[in-house]
């Protein structure tokens, strides 16, 4: 270890007298290699402050959420509508809440028309029942909020048809699993629960009644 | 993390059509929050280098609720450079929001600093001079309202903390324990160092080690 080094934990500790710690800022200005070194230990700082925001965050986003939720609306019905690329909207469709095209439900009706000869017979139900004949779902690992109990759960899956696939994991996460991301979405929502990460689509798990 | 070119984009207009938003897509709400914590957490640290992690993060998030429950922010300032497909979630912070939440946070990071601190803060002459009133504060100047920069800075300290994570056990305490304020000879005493100039040079090569391996991965 250099004396330089010695000096810049004394400065970043406060250490130095009012006469060193202006010193040590003359030669900061002077030796890029001193420089540098502090800029170094700012730059560990800062990777210690964004690991300690990635631990919190699941805390955070839930106290965030409820205070959002004490937040008045403008008005139900003015919030701005979400665009994309004109070339993105082809692919996906307009977002949520935009004005569609007059010429969409024609679109869709055809699609609709595509799928039902494609999966003819239609099966009947979203998540097939019968072993050899899974369907495939999209799954998404989800952070449940703390206060959730199973009774809401229940019925909000119930509701978006949306199944428990797997979970909690070691970090605890569940993994939801439905036919089309849309509702895995909506239900997330409704949860008050936060989307992790998307899961590789497998089996849609076996409805129990 | 969704890509720039699917991120949703709306044409907010002012902190109230802000708050519509976020009770319309959470996930947009849940991108800008991260994202103006993310951005406001690590300039303050960087300039508050003896600040605890947790004080840090509750002077964001204060500012932050300030900034949606008050409202006092300039609609003008949504509308200066404002894309026409509207604001994506980072764009917000780095264009719109991110210089007020910055000035707002400090100015509560001092406020706690000052109440629960352990002494003078070194840097709170400098901050005087800042006669804080972020509702003037038209634009952030900084390097950090330079989309691109500042994602390249976050791309060096992510991987500085990637590297952290590799070192071996007693290092990473080591480190850990400097970086959260624990007085250099209490880190020599918990991990058996005979002397504190010791431990400094183990702390010096262990910065050494994390920098050059960050630094490696960016290349």
């Amino acid at each position: 270890m250099t004396p330089s080094d010695d000096r810049i934990f004394a400065y970043l500790a406060d250490e130095l007298s009012l006469a060193e710690r202006t010193a040590f800022e003359t030669d900061l200005a002077r030796e890029p290699a001193l420089r540098q070194a502090l800029d170094e230990w700012s730059t560990l700082a800062q990777a210690n402050q964004l690991a300690y925001n990635e631990r919190r965050r699941g805390v955070r986003h839930a106290e965030f959420l409820d205070a959002l939720n004490a937040l008045p609306r403008q008005s139900p019905t003015a919030a701005p509508r979400a665009t994309r690329p004109r070339w993105l909207s082809w692919i996906l469709g307009a977002p949520t809440g935009a004005r569609r095209s007059p010429l969409l439900p024609m679109g869709w009706g055809f699609a609709a028309l595509f799928a039902a000869i494609i999966a003819w017979p239609p099966p009947q139900d979203d998540f097939a029942t019968t072993r050899g004949a899974a369907a495939t779902c999209v799954q998404w690992s989800v952070d449940l909020p703390d206060g959730l109990d199973a009774a809401t759960l229940r019925a909000v899956l119930t509701q978006y048809d949306v199944r428990l696939a797997n979970g909690p994991d070691a970090a605890g996460h569940f993994a939801l699993a439905a036919p089309r991301e849309s509702t895995i979405r909506e239900a997330i929502q409704a949860l008050g629960a936060t989307a992790i990460e998307a899961l590789p689509a497998g089996a849609c798990p076996v409805r129990t009644r | 993390m969704p890509s720039p070119l699917t991120d949703s984009r709306y044409p907010i207009d002012n902190v109230a059509a802000l708050i519509d938003v976020m009770h319309q897509d959470r996930e947009y709400a849940l991108r800008f929050r991260d994202h103006a914590e993310d951005h406001v957490t690590l300039r303050l640290r960087r300039q508050f280098y003896r600040a605890p992690p947790a004080l840090v993060e509750d002077a964001f998030n204060e500012a932050f609720m300030n900034l949606l429950r008050s409202r006092t922010f300039k609609d003008e300032m949504f509308q200066q450079g404002r894309p026409a497909s509207g604001w994506s979630a980072i764009e917000l912070v780095t264009h719109v929001l991110g210089g007020y939440l910055f000035v707002s946070a400090r100015h509560e990071l001092n406020r706690h600093w000052r109440k629960h601190g352990t002494g003078d803060d070194p840097d709170d002459a400098a901050h005087e001079q800042d006669h804080y009133n972020p509702s003037d504060m038209l634009r952030d100047d900084s390097e950090h309202s330079d989309p691109a920069r500042y994602v390249e800075s976050v791309q060096l300290v992510r991987q500085v903390r990637l590297c952290m994570e590799r070192l071996d056990a007693d290092d990473r305490q080591a480190l850990d324990m400097y970086l959260e304020q624990v007085p250099i000879r209490d880190i020599a005493h918990h991990l058996k160092e005979d002397r504190e100039a010791n431990m400094k040079t183990r702390l010096h090569r262990i910065r050494q080690r994390v920098i050059d391996c960050a630094k490696r991965r960016l290349r």
